[in-house]
């Protein structure tokens, strides 16, 4: 049986909410041993934020915080204080990397920056996530998910150009610089590896959204155009739209004129349509949207969204529909993969969880595990030091862990 | 120093998905070798011949090469190397396979069959190279009932649920996205999944497959919405700019043309701080407002009065006066305002690139800051074929007579204009 791929990686996991749990979520899951330190008594902000597991909000049961820290280890431990910024000293001693997503001022204000703590284990590496990053004139301003999309320039361009700009329904803001700090780490550990340079990675939510903008930065650059926002339509050459249908939404879509005429003829069963005036080139499709709307509405109301999304792969054409989480947990092709693996939480119960982003042929994932309960590696984590379980009471009657 | 000096990537992969890793992974030193062909340039380079006004172009001018121009293809293969090889014919396969030999990485993101159609799937490019590197960016990965179907980003973000979240409201329609955003989710896990595979034979010496399904981690995503449906049964709804429990929480029209600032108070004492910095008017101190729940349960009228105080007022100036006071505000920034944001360029995030047929311009290179081996944008998006001679040449080996031979034959041509009729 092979090693997981970060199988003797040790990390302590200063993150809290959303960026920095998945990126040490997916570091854990890939073999690391990843420790993460809770403030006493309150833990990861997360542990506070619904929804909850049969809606009692109980610090196990966030499906958020279920979801984020699967594979991971609990120690609770207080750094504000001189003992626990000291045990926190030993336990770097012992670790190959710190992930934090602290605002700036904050591990300096407790002596613990990436510079101090270098100096206890010279080979450290620290992935610091933030708003704005660690330096430049916005560093200690806050966001909030909303507010990440719209000063990284993705919310200006969702929604409809009437309206106002439309955050997305995922956390994208976070999730994806919890991405780009797992990118980041793994380029770092991979440079500590093959050179021997230890280093800080600095990650900022406001440069991770605006990292991901394809071409709409260039729209400035090339040409000082605004892009503006494009509804729920294509702009481009191509057809595009979400449509409802008897049981949801579908998303119909035709990239080349050869897409439209199938769509008009094994779909709509419609082949007068194809050179229709109206509709016959990409240019009238626009113009004419709202009648080619209800051309098509016409059909996909006797029509259910799985049912179009088969017939019109089936012919050859990407469409998509838009799935709830239910059509997600119940679809074939998800089960058929053994996406969703169940996992057994002490409090929260056994369910199916989300489960690998990719696949690995020959180094496997570690065997998805549940989120800690609070403090539950304390014993372990600290016996490592040398600590006994009467210095732990200790230490747990001074709040300390 | 570069962190990934040494790593000689082949990157067949196309649009926006396969590229964005490529470009992570060139960006920070490694070699990457994009693989393309006359007859099938990335098509994110556009049309060889572009209907007036279609793509981005510098100052709308597609030129004389202007696959060599496209704003998406230049903005998402920087640092890259372009070879131009017909894979449909049998020498051109054969390049690649001597390519494969001598490189760590070979990526895709077609459909699952494809690769091994042109006769480079795994097995084949493991007998060249046992200690090969192989990740394959599908769609729906390569196994199961849909592994043929073909997606893009905005029909993944309907395939994952992440379009069912997004909208006005629960009555409205779910809204896709300003950009295919599951593109780069795949990207970054891809990343990922080729450092930890190279990781693996650093330690073992044994190469591997590594199958991505574009889906199943753009679902990761929604992981907490996931679970709220298989422990409560329910299912999550769209609720457009508005969170569950801070209020007011919204995006307010300010002064200017399609100008917008987001404002999101989450505790008393912000919605403190925020009425002192408005200027405490008589609505700030009414009884209503004086709790997170009064303000939540009356967030119809409270948003008609903040957007009230925002409307005359400029949206930056707006986030500056109230984040002074630890209010949470941020501009809904416009991609001009993006490319003059006094932090991004105080930090650096936009490099100049010069292209010898696109010009001098600003582009987004690292991501993520490494201190000691800060990456970026290490060369210009090549031009199609540009590294013809350095590939077939330097790293391998052929003779000037082959390499015109290959040219003669077409197998090696970087002009798609040669192809079309007329």
């Amino acid at each position: 049986m092979s090693e997981a791929p970060l199988s003797g990686i040790t990390v302590l996991d200063l993150t809290q909410y959303i960026a920095g749990p998945y990126c040490t979520k997916l570091l854990a899951g890939l073999g690391a041993e990843v420790v993460k330190i809770e403030k006493p008594g309150r833990g990861d902000g997360a542990r506070n934020v619904g929804p909850f597991a049969e809606d009692d909000p109980h610090p196990d049961k966030s499906t958020l915080f279920l979801y984020l820290n699967t594979n991971k280890k609990s120690v609770t431990l207080d750094l504000k204080s001189a003992t626990g910024a000291s045990l926190f000293k030993d336990l770097v001693k012992q670790a190959d990397l710190v992930v934090e997503n602290f605002a700036p001022r904050v591990m300096p204000s407790l002596a613990l920056d990436y510079e101090t703590l270098k100096q206890f284990k010279p080979s450290l590496l620290m992935t610091s996530i933030s708003n704005f990053g660690q330096t430049g004139p916005y560093r200690d301003y806050l966001l909030t998910e909303m507010l990440g999309l719209a000063v990284g320039g993705l919310m200006f361009i969702t929604g409809d150009p009437e309206r106002e700009p439309l955050k997305l329904g995922a956390k994208l803001a976070q999730y994806i610089t919890g991405l780009h700090a797992y990118t980041g780490t793994m380029i770092a550990i991979h440079c500590r590896e093959s050179t021997g340079v230890a280093q800080q990675v600095d990650v900022s939510i406001m440069e991770s959204v605006a990292s991901i903008l394809d071409v709409t930065p260039l729209w400035a650059s090339y040409s000082n155009l605004v892009r503006p926002r494009a509804g729920n339509r294509h702009t481009g050459a191509y057809l595009f739209c979400i449509l409802f249908c008897r049981d949801g939404y579908t998303g119909i879509i035709a990239m080349t004129p050869k897409h439209w005429e199938i769509y008009c003829k094994k779909i709509l069963e419609r082949p007068g349509l194809i050179n229709d005036a109206r509709f016959a080139t990409s240019h009238a499709r626009l113009q004419n949207a709202d009648e080619l709307d209800a051309v098509m509405l016409e059909w996909t109301m006797e029509h259910e969204k799985e049912e179009i999304y088969h017939l019109a792969q089936s012919a050859g054409l990407p469409f998509g529909y838009v799935a709830t989480f239910e059509d997600l947990v119940k679809s074939p092709q998800l089960g058929a993969r053994d996406y969703f693996e169940e996992v057994d939480h002490p409090v929260a119960g056994k369910v199916l969880y989300p489960g690998r982003p990719f696949k690995l042929t020959e180094s496997p994932w570690e065997p998805l595990s549940c989120a800690p309960l609070l403090g539950e590696h304390n014993e372990e984590i600290y016996g490592r030091l040398g600590l006994k379980r009467e210095d732990l009471t200790r230490l747990r009657e001074r709040n300390v862990i | 120093m570069l962190p990934l000096a040494g790593i000689r990537v082949i990157d067949a992969t196309v649009i926006f998905s396969g590229p964005y890793c490529g470009k992570q992974l060139a960006d920070f030193g490694a070699e990457v070798i994009k693989l393309e062909s006359a007859k099938h340039p990335d098509p994110s380079r556009g049309s060889p011949n572009p209907p007036r006004g279609s793509g981005v172009y510098p100052d709308g001018e597609p030129g004389p090469r202007p696959w060599n121009r496209a704003g998406l293809f230049n903005a998402l293969n920087t640092s890259k190397l372009s070879l131009s090889v017909d894979l449909t014919t049998p020498a051109g396969v054969g390049i690649v396979k001597r390519l494969a030999k001598v490189s760590d990485v070979v990526m895709d993101n077609f459909r699952a069959n494809v690769m091994a159609r042109f006769g480079l799937g795994y097995e084949a490019l493991r007998e060249v190279n046992p200690s090969i590197i192989v990740i394959s960016m599908s769609a729906n990965g390569m196994s199961g009932p849909e592994r043929d179907y073909a997606a893009f980003g905005a029909t993944l973000e309907q395939t994952t649920g992440m379009a069912w979240l997004t909208g006005y409201g629960p009555d409205d329609a779910p809204y896709r996205g300003g950009v295919n955003y599951p593109d780069p989710v795949a990207g970054l896990h891809a990343v990922g999944a080729i450092l930890a595979a190279l990781r693996h034979r650093r330690r073992t010496g044994k190469g591997q497959f590594v199958d991505l399904s574009q889906r199943e981690g753009a679902a990761c995503l929604v992981g907490e919405s996931i679970l709220d449906y298989t422990i409560n049964g329910r299912i999550a709804e769209r609720r457009g700019n508005r969170d569950s429990s801070m209020a007011p929480h919204g995006c307010y029209r300010c002064k200017g043309e399609d100008s917008w600032v987001t404002i999101a108070i989450g505790t008393d004492e912000q919605w403190k701080s925020f009425s002192v910095a408005i200027g405490s008017p008589a609505w700030a101190t009414e009884a209503r407002f004086r709790t997170v729940l009064g303000r939540w349960q009356n967030q119809n009228e409270l948003d008609k009065l903040v957007e009230g105080w925002t409307v005359g007022r400029d949206h930056v100036e707006i986030m500056h006066l109230l984040q002074k006071v630890g209010v949470p505000a941020a501009p809904v920034l416009n991609n001009v305002e993006l490319l003059h944001d006094p932090h991004l360029n105080r930090r650096g995030f936009w490099e100049w690139v010069n292209h010898p047929d696109a010009g001098r311009h600003l582009h987004y290179g690292a991501s993520v800051r490494l201190a000691a081996t800060p990456g970026g944008i290490q060369r210009h998006a090549p031009c199609l074929g540009e590294h013809n001679h350095y590939v077939l040449r330097a790293i391998l080996g052929l003779s000037e007579d082959e390499v015109r031979q290959l040219d003669d034959a077409g197998v090696t041509n970087s002009d798609p204009r040669s192809l079309q009729p007329g």
